[in-house]
């Protein structure tokens, strides 16, 4: 079996493979899920913020991808495709799953710190806390902040994918970014000072922040 | 700190800020740390979502899971796609095809029968001159086995057999001969002739070309178009037909049989042509009305294409070819339009008509119609709304679809 690289060489460019991936060539499906996998996976986990359900999804991705792979004649880039029908997955599956994460209403008035705060808070874990983070955050905006922050999609690609307006899009991702600050808060003040701390120790200290402590964000109330 | 700051350093990483904005934004963080801070916070988040996102890992389990099932798959055979004559590129493809084979057979079957039309002609000729023989009398001597044929022959009637022969000197003008002996024909006796009551208002005529019917066996083009057809004198009609067909692209199944009913009643502006106006009860394939829930405190507005069954009120002009291939029937083509509740239809159809009797008729056609409905779009539900919590809207903005179905009833003219 050839490696993808030499595979890829070989098929000179990726419409070829693509092409190949149609007519049902195995090597260039293990090309495609090589490639996107990273993706497709961080997607279903970010979406449906539970492992377990994020890697049946995952599965079912392929499956379709592979079962529907006709389709992606029409298409007009195999990216978005592919997003496109891990969107769709990800979607029914919320929707059929009892699996619901505690997401904070956005626009409860009332709102406690402690609904922010992500429990069992381990700082030498990022990904896990940044984890928890967005689980606490409603799907909408999360499937907008993935596509648009981690998959690298443009605004208007995501309203395309999303079935909506560029400025809904905008919206959302921008209400998401708000509440993961708000939410991360402390994780980042930790990071904050530790960088402080080895600044100071390394004597590098440029005399960053000494005027004033650093405040607290406002968590009380999220205004939208 | 205000929100309009943390929305100006959002837009700076998102690069959507412009170069003063920036600048002066940049200056703002490098002199205050509260802004210094969140402006690292977002910073951080941004790494932090892409390094969590390339730290996710997926177990070697699922991995081997999926490529066992994808091989399962790749082995399967590809079963072919089942051909159903009404699916929808096929049932529009097959329409055209019947009508321009329909076309092409009325066409090109006279121009192959092409010689029976001359024999016809041929014959026709024939018929003409046998009457002019038999209506001409023959002056000159001709041969006849014997006299009493030679009466029959000459006049064509057996009761006049006999000239009087009561000693009379006849007045002979013609003489005939049937081989053996001459025979003289009195010009007097040709006088009583037709004196006769029983010949009394027979008059020689000339054969007129319409009196000799053509239609017998004849094989017309539709195109050349002969108005060969007598007028029915039936000035309207009345039709009651059945459907089943699709619609694209909203359709969940492409066969919905008996999915439409209609009545027509029409009126002959001519022979061929007729306006009229139809009520139908159909599918129709709509958008619904907006559903409202929350979800996580935001208002969700659900909308989706329906299928309904609706009255319509259209009126249609129709155009018929009268046409025979072994029998007579018509080619009919339509245009129609009307309104249908939150919306309007308009749209062609193509069918045949083949006469049962003198008055039913059995009438098929396959119309395209597009059904436009009139519902908002989703940028006019959003600046329509007044809510104050953010709006997510999931709607299928689908506001046109083709309805195409085979039409097929009995028609009834009067």
């Amino acid at each position: 079996m050839q490696s993808d690289a030499d595979y890829a060489k070989k098929a000179e460019s990726e419409q070829k493979i693509i092409e190949a991936f149609i007519a049902g060539d195995m090597q260039a499906f293990k090309y495609v899920y090589n490639k996107y996998r990273q993706r497709i996976f961080s997607y279903c986990l970010y979406v449906i913020g539970n492992k377990t359900l994020a890697e049946d999804a995952f599965q079912e991705v392929f499956i379709r991808i592979y079962e529907r792979r006709e389709q992606l004649r029409e298409a007009r880039a195999l990216k978005n495709w592919l997003l496109l029908i891990a969107r769709s997955v990800c979607l029914n599956l919320t929707r059929e799953s009892k699996f619901t994460p505690q997401f904070v209403d956005l626009h409860d008035e009332n709102i406690e710190h402690h609904e922010l705060a992500i429990e069992g808070i381990d700082h030498e874990f990022p990904e896990e806390i940044f984890q928890l983070a967005f689980r606490k955050i409603a799907p909408i905006y999360r499937d907008a902040f993935i596509l648009r922050e981690i998959e690298g999609f443009t605004s208007q690609e995501v309203a395309e994918l999303t079935g909506t307006t560029e400025t809904n899009v905008k919206v959302r991702i921008l209400r998401a970014k708000k509440m993961l600050r708000e939410i991360l808060a402390p994780h980042f003040k930790h990071r904050l000072d530790n960088m402080e701390i080895e600044n100071s120790s390394t004597g590098t200290d440029e005399k960053k922040d000494e005027e004033e402590p650093v405040p607290e964000p406002e968590r009380t109330t999220i205004k939208i | 700190m205000t929100s309009g700051l943390e929305d100006k350093i959002i837009a700076y990483f998102d690069g959507e800020l412009s170069d003063a904005d920036g600048a002066e934004l940049l200056h703002r963080v490098s002199v205050s740390p509260e802004i210094r801070t969140l402006f690292r916070e977002h910073e951080m988040l941004r790494e932090m979502a892409r390094e969590s996102a390339n730290a996710v890992t997926i177990s070697p389990e699922i991995e081997t899971s999926l490529f066992s099932r994808i091989e399962a798959l790749a082995e399967k055979p590809i079963r072919e796609k089942a051909v159903w004559v009404f699916s929808r590129r096929t049932a529009l493809v097959s329409a055209l095809a019947l009508i321009l084979i329909s076309g092409s057979v009325g066409y090109l079957v006279p121009k192959l029968f092409s010689g029976s039309s001359q024999n016809l002609q041929n014959s026709r000729s024939d018929q003409q001159n046998l009457s002019s023989s038999i209506i001409q009398p023959t002056p000159q001597v001709q041969s006849f086995p014997n006299s009493s044929a030679f009466h029959t022959n000459l006049i064509g009637i057996s009761h006049i057999s006999e000239a009087p022969r009561n000693g009379t000197p006849a007045e002979t003008n013609d003489t005939y001969s049937n081989g053996t002996e001459d025979i003289s024909v009195n010009k007097s006796d040709i006088a009583i002739i037709d004196k006769t009551p029983l010949m009394e208002g027979i008059h020689s005529v000339a054969p007129r070309m319409a009196d000799i019917h053509s239609g017998i066996g004849e094989r017309i083009s539709p195109f050349e178009r002969p108005e060969l057809q007598q007028d029915s004198r039936s000035l309207f009609e009345a039709s009651l037909q059945t459907s089943s067909g699709f619609t694209y692209p909203a359709d969940a199944s492409p066969i919905k049989p008996f999915a439409d009913q209609r009545f027509s009643f029409g009126y002959h502006i001519s022979e061929n042509n007729l306006i009229g106006i139809r009520i139908a009860s159909g599918l129709y394939q709509q958008l619904g009305s907006i559903s409202q829930s929350s979800l996580g405190g935001i208002e969700v507005l659900s909308r989706t294409i329906e299928t309904k069954r609706n009255f319509s009120e259209e009126i249609y002009v129709s155009h018929l070819i009268p046409i025979t291939i072994a029998a007579p029937f018509f080619l009919e083509f339509s245009l129609d339009g009307g309104i249908i509740p939150n919306g309007y239809t308009y749209g062609a159809e193509a069918g045949v008509r083949i006469p049962l009797s003198e008055s039913v008729m059995f009438d098929a056609a396959f119309a395209l119609t597009r059904v436009h409905s009139n519902a908002l779009t989703s940028d006019q539900i959003l600046t329509s709304t007044n809510a104050t919590t953010p709006i997510l809207l999931q709607s299928a903005d689908i506001h046109n679809t083709l309805n195409g179905r085979l039409h097929y009833g009995l028609l009834y003219r009067f």
